[in-house]
Parts: C-alpha cells; sequence; structure tokens
C-alpha cells in the first residue's frame, strides 16, 4: 500500500478518534429529562430516584401541579423510541415528587389517572391524603405562550396580604338577585394547601372595567363585590392573568342578575 | 496478469476516489466542529442547517461522481484510443470485463465505508450510541418474532442489493457496448439503448401488474393464499433468493451480451 493511501487512512482514523471523543447533544439531554423507567417491581425509576405507585382515589381534593412531561417505558426501550414505546405517559410536579400519569402507546387500557410518588416522601404524601384537606393558600393556574414563542405557565400563588383580601371580600355580604351585569374575564381561584398538592375549586374571580366581582360556589352561591380600597391588591393578583388574557385574547363572557346599585 | 490490472485499475479509482470521499470526510468534521457550539440562537440554527446541506450535496456529488467514474473508465478504457494499448495487453476479453467489474464494486464500497465514516463523524457520539441501542433493541424483537429467519433475511437482502448494484454496472456496460456497434454518435445510441431496455422492462412489469389483477379476479390465487400464510417464512426466503437468482441471470445475460461485442465486434474509434 503506498505511502499516499497510509497517510490518508491514518488521518481518517485520527479524525473518527477525535470526534468520537466530542460530544453533547442537547436533544439527547432533553430526552433524557423527560424518560422514565418501569422496574421490576411495578416501581419508576427517574432520575436516580424510585417512585412508587399511590393510591389516591380517598381524597378527592388531590391535584398536584404536574407540568414537566415524561414517558415511563420499560426497561430494555432504548431512549430513541421511548416516545413511541411507553407504557405510561403523563407529567411530574416541579420538586420531583409526584407523577400523574395516564396510558401510553403501548398501554391497551384506558384508565384515570394514575399517582406515583417518590420513595423518600412516599409516607408523607400517604399520610396526607387520609388528612382533612385543610387549605391554607387561595391560587390559579395560568398558561400561555410569550413573545419568544416559549410556553410560560405555572401556579400563581397568593401572598398572605392577598389571602386575607379575598377572605375578607368572602365574608362580606352577598350582592342580590337584581338585574344583569356583564364582565369580560373571569379566573377559577382554588383554595389549595402550601405544598399545593391539594386543591378544590371553590371561587370564580370576575374582571372588568366595572370592578371585580368573586363568585363562590362553595356551599350556598353568593356573588360578591371587591370594594374599591381593594382594588389595588386584586390588580396585583390578576397581573400575570392579565399576561396570558393578552396572548389568548378575552373570549368569556358572564351575565348575572346583579342590582347596578349594588356596584 | 489479472492481478497486476486489478491492482492498476484500483490504483487508478483511488486516484479520483481518495480527494473526493476526504472532502466528504472534511466537509463532515466542519459539521461536527459547528456543534460544538450547540445553542438556542439565530446564528447556530443557520450555520448548522448550512453545514448539514453542505455535507447532503458533498455525499450527493460524491456518489455521483463515483457513478460517472464508473462509467467513464469501462468507456474510455475499452472504447476509445486507450482501447488500443488495452487489447494489447496478456488479458483475455472477459478478464477485461471482470477487472472493470470488481474495480467498480470496490468502488462502490469503499465510496459506501466513506460515507458510514463521515456519517460518525458528523453524529454526535451519544446519538451514534443511542442509534446502535435502537438497532439492538429492534433486532432482538424481530428475532423473538421470527427467530433464526432475521439473520436470515438480513444475508439475503444484502445479496440482493450486492448483486442488483453489479447488475446495474453491467446493465450500463451493455448499452455502452451497444452503443458502439453503431458507426456515428454512439455515445447517444447507448443512451438510446439505455431507454429503450427501461421501456421494455416497464411495458413488461406493467403486463404483468394487469394479468396478475386478472387472475385475481378469477380467484386462483386464493388457493395459494392459505398456503402462503401457513409458510410466510419459507415463501419470503423463497422470493428473495429467486428473486436474487433472477438478477444474477439478468448479470448473466448483460455480460454476454457486453462480451460477445467487446470479443467480436469491437469497432474502436
Amino acid at each position: 500500500m503506498s505511502k499516499r493511501v497510509i497517510k490518508a487512512i491514518s488521518l481518517i482514523l485520527a479524525t473518527v478518534l477525535i470526534c468520537s471523543v466530542l460530544t453533547g447533544c442537547n436533544a439527547l439531554d432533553t430526552l433524557r429529562d423527560t424518560h422514565a423507567k418501569l422496574d421490576n417491581e411495578g416501581n419508576i425509576v427517574y432520575k436516580g430516584n424510585t417512585y412508587m405507585r399511590i393510591d389516591a382515589s380517598s381524597n378527592k381534593y388531590f391535584s398536584p401541579n404536574a407540568e414537566h412531561y415524561l414517558v415511563a417505558t420499560e426497561p430494555d426501550v432504548p431512549l430513541l423510541l421511548s416516545y413511541f414505546l411507553n407504557t405510561y405517559m403523563g407529567y411530574i410536579t416541579d420538586d420531583d415528587i409526584i407523577m400523574v400519569l395516564g396510558p401510553g402507546m403501548m398501554s391497551a387500557d384506558y384508565s384515570d389517572d394514575i399517582f406515583y410518588c417518590r420513595e423518600d416522601k412516599y409516607k408523607e404524601v400517604k399520610k396526607k391524603l387520609s388528612q382533612e384537606f385543610l387549605p391554607e393558600v387561595y391560587g390559579y393556574s395560568y398558561y400561555y405562550y410569550d413573545d419568544n414563542g416559549d410556553e410560560v405557565s405555572g401556579v400563581y400563588t397568593f401572598t398572605k396580604e392577598q389571602t386575607k383580601a379575598m377572605k375578607e371580600v368572602i365574608a362580606s355580604p352577598a350582592l342580590e338577585d337584581k338585574e344583569l351585569f356583564y364582565s369580560d374575564d373571569y379566573v377559577d381561584i382554588y383554595e389549595a394547601t402550601e405544598d399545593l398538592l391539594f386543591k378544590k375549586e371553590a371561587l370564580r374571580l370576575f374582571y372588568s372595567d366595572e370592578g371585580y366581582f368573586v363568585e363562590n360556589g362553595d356551599n350556598e352561591y353568593s356573588v360578591h363585590a371587591v370594594p374599591e380600597e381593594m382594588t389595588d391588591i386584586f390588580d396585583e393578583i390578576l397581573e400575570t392573568q392579565r399576561l396570558s388574557d393578552e396572548y389568548w385574547g378575552s373570549e368569556y363572557e358572564f351575565y348575572y342578575d346583579i342590582d347596578e346599585d349594588e356596584i | 496478469m489479472f492481478g497486476k490490472l486489478l491492482k492498476h485499475e484500483l490504483r487508478s479509482y483511488l486516484r479520483v476516489l481518495l480527494p473526493v470521499e476526504l472532502i466528504l470526510i472534511g466537509i463532515a468534521l466542519i459539521g461536527r466542529l459547528v456543534q460544538l457550539f450547540e445553542s438556542d440562537s439565530l446564528i447556530y440554527s443557520f450555520m448548522l442547517t448550512s453545514a448539514l446541506l453542505a455535507f447532503f450535496a458533498a455525499w450527493i456529488i460524491s456518489t455521483i461522481l463515483i457513478a460517472i467514474l464508473c462509467v467513464v473508465r469501462f468507456y474510455k478504457n475499452l472504447f476509445t484510443g486507450e482501447g488500443y494499448l488495452t487489447f494489447t495487453l496478456p488479458v483475455t476479453t472477459g478478464q477485461h470485463l471482470w477487472v472493470k467489474i470488481i474495480g467498480a464494486t470496490a468502488a462502490g464500497v469503499i465510496s459506501m465505508v466513506a460515507t458510514l465514516i463521515s456519517l460518525f463523524i458528523i453524529c454526535d457520539t451519544e446519538l451514534l450510541i443511542e442509534i446502535f441501542k435502537v438497532v439492538i433493541y429492534l433486532s432482538k424483537l424481530a428475532m423473538d418474532y421470527i427467530g433464526i429467519n432475521y439473520i436470515f433475511f438480513i444475508i439475503e437482502i444484502v445479496i440482493s442489493l450486492f448483486i442488483s448494484g453489479i447488475s446495474q454496472n453491467l446493465l450500463i456496460y451493455a448499452c455502452i457496448a451497444i452503443g458502439q456497434t453503431a458507426r456515428k454518435h454512439r455515445i447517444l445510441w447507448a443512451i438510446g439503448v439505455y431507454f429503450i431496455h427501461y421501456l421494455i422492462t416497464q411495458t413488461i412489469s406493467v403486463a404483468f401488474q394487469f394479468i396478475s389483477s386478472v387472475l385475481s379476479i378469477t380467484g386462483i390465487f386464493e388457493r395459494f393464499a392459505d398456503f402462503i400464510t401457513k409458510y410466510y417464512m419459507e415463501f419470503t426466503h423463497c422470493m428473495l433468493t429467486f428473486s436474487s437468482l433472477i438478477q444474477l441471470a439478468i448479470c448473466g445475460v448483460y455480460f454476454i451480451i457486453t462480451y460477445f461485442i467487446i470479443h467480436k465486434k469491437l469497432n474502436l474509434e
């Protein structure tokens, strides 16, 4: 073999060896970030942690805010096939404690959501499931896309001052049925535990140019007007929701019998 | 003498192949280096897209170049002024043909290997490992489903593809050889022969499909349907082997045509 051919082959081999060391692929990292594996005991392993199935049927308020997408596959399914050959698909909470999963591509069942809890938090969450629901904060979910086209989603949790203001509004006298009033938008406010694992939708906050109104559909249906002196606090509450409204547009209408004199 | 002729044939291929494939590998290396600066910026997207397009274009050009090289070498070496020297060598006509076939096949294989190396260079190593895992996983699934037949299918398909590649070369050689029997415009005649061959094969294919659809209406195939369903593995093996043998027979026909014309009807310029 001539020297030129040997040199060329050596150059190619050297190039290949150097390139094999240069690694790093964001797309693969993203796939890994959303890939969990089932183990032989029916648990799920994700980022080195084991998740055990937890029965949440005893507590109807169990509603974790799971937004980070993931899929769970059999142990031998390769990463690149995880989106196609998964047994479960769903979401995990931002603190990586609770998974909310549904049937995946390889599952023949159709079922309600199932929950998996991280092993180290299992007992704690199981205990909370058996306890009575005691709301500690108010909050609402939001979801829109920013100017760069990136998804912005999450839960806006009220501050102590805002929670106190909301409680005062609910406790104030309800408005009586008299005449129609028109409101452009509303947002569902829920009561929740501080860890946001348990939620109950109870309130609806209507906002328009005429003011703010809180609809309480919990035990007895009532509508309460937000006093003018609390407008600033509710402006602050709805700041995030208004960003969402800018993206989605104003689509909701609400008609309610209300006395204009009461507004 | 045959060995020496083959060695010189391969050397002359390498004179063109080596720089072309090195350029392809070089472009692949540039593509890989661009990926080191991976980010979400528009500039990176533009650079990466450009690098990948350049690599794809280089691959297409190198493939076409190799194909043209195989044809041009055959034509120039045997049917132009070079032929006067070629046919003075103490080598039979058949051996000349075999040298051309082996040379072209070797060039194709080298081109394929170079393409694989360049793909290995341009792809991230982790990605390659994941792709490899997918291949292993799917192979395992196939083995679980159809057993050892999977390996035999792979072998049969590879052999079929290999014979198909040689068949394509031999077809072009035969067309060039037939074109050489004309007094003028020999290359145009060769192209004309190729198109006539294409028309004939397409006509036979359509006729075959027509006959099949007519027969299927009569229900004659239903008798065989049960048999095929029951022995589908064996049937598939038979079909693959049969198609390879047909291809081989067609290669033989092209070879004989080319050999006969070169041996008996050669009329150098």
